[in-house]
């Protein structure tokens, strides 16, 4: 533990982790929704961001991200080795199911290092890949409430009475709309593959 | 009969250095094969009616390679292909292609194996392509700096 609280100075995501364990120790492990919470927190990213500012964001964290073409089944993956780690999105995936795919390798690596540091969050009959699919989805949820007060703000400044309700219900529709495809992404996904993969077949 | 296998098992040791480190036995080969399925000696013998032992027997190196007829059961039990058996077992001269494939498929889980190296995938489905195994497999050379793969 000493070890590896030593090297956390080059490892911004041990640090991290160690920071949730002081926190949520005596309960652990956290809930999935507190730990995206705090992540969401500490990463600093928001609902709609480009590849290039995922990849500034990733890089305030010691993590290399790139985006380049990736065998078929492949949609991310993560890999870390001493204190160089870096995580790769298929190139192909378009916003905002990279930015699910970033959050879900992201939790596959925090565990890896609450393994290391003796506390892991998933029991050995948990499944990480069904536990990082929920992080990713709670994680953008977590985005989109950040939002959404600034969004019902800019409505109430609206002056204009019915332009008001008008913008005050485009925010609720479009909220709505977009934590139901946060829900649903891995969902969404199956389906465009499939028919991108029935398209490939036709042609 | 205890001190006579030790001597077989140490003259094939012999054997083994003499031919060098990159030559795989039939047996080591077909004991990674079948944990690499995460197959007990059980299952082969129920899924390709050949005696546990006798399989067992194989793997450590106490039997020759069985006969193309036997390989065929083991490779449906395996979900290899039979020529690639056959090639291992020594029946067939080795072509490129199922040279590569063996190649990868024991760097890949030389990647699985190494705990230093971390790493997890997000996968459509839970089939595990030769491609995505290449993948793995490159992005764990550029990380640790170890090759793995031979080079054209």
């Amino acid at each position: 533990m000493n070890l590896l609280t030593d090297g956390t100075a080059n490892n911004p995501i041990l640090r991290f982790c160690l920071d949730v364990l002081e926190r949520h120790g005596e309960s652990w492990p956290p809930a999935e929704d507190v730990l995206a919470r705090e992540f969401v927190e500490w990463f600093g990213c928001r609902a709609f961001v480009s590849k290039e500012h995922m990849r500034e964001l990733c890089e305030a964290k010691g993590v290399k991200l790139t985006f380049v073409p990736l065998p078929s089944e492949i949609r991310g993956f993560n890999c870390s080795f001493g204190n160089q780690r870096e995580i790769v999105v298929c190139e192909t995936q378009i916003s905002p199911f990279d930015l699910h795919t970033l959050f879900h390798e992201f939790r596959e690596m925090l565990e890896h290092d609450f393994r290391e540091l003796g506390r892991p969050i998933i029991g050995p009959k948990g499944s990480l890949e069904v536990q990082a699919e929920q992080f990713a989805i709670l994680c953008r949820m977590e985005t989109a409430s950040r939002e959404i007060p600034g969004f019902l703000e800019m409505a109430q400044n609206v002056q204009n009475k019915w332009m008001r309700y008008l913008s005050f219900g485009l925010v609720i529709v479009f909220g709505t709309a977009y934590l139901f495809h946060c829900i649903l992404t891995p969902q969404m996904e199956e389906v465009l593959s499939e028919a991108r993969r029935q398209r490939y077949v036709s042609t | 009969m205890a001190v006579n296998m030790e001597i077989r098992r140490f003259l094939q040791l012999l054997i083994s250095c003499y031919n060098g480190p990159a030559m795989e036995s039939f047996g080591s080969y077909l004991h990674r094969l079948r944990k690499s399925r995460g197959l007990t000696l059980k299952q082969v013998e129920a899924q390709a009616k050949v005696s546990n032992a006798y399989i067992s027997q194989i793997e450590r190196g106490l039997r020759n390679p069985p006969h193309p007829d036997i390989l065929k059961r083991l490779a449906k039990a395996y979900d290899v292909e039979h020529r690639e058996l056959l090639i291992a077992a020594g029946y067939l001269e080795e072509d490129s292609v199922v040279a590569e494939r063996r190649a990868l498929e024991k760097a890949f889980e030389h990647v699985q194996s190494d705990p230093t190296f971390k790493h997890g995938t997000r996968l459509k489905g839970t089939h595990v392509s030769l491609d995505t195994k290449r993948f793995i497999v490159e992005m764990y050379e550029k990380l640790t700096n170890r090759p793995l793969l031979k080079r054209a």
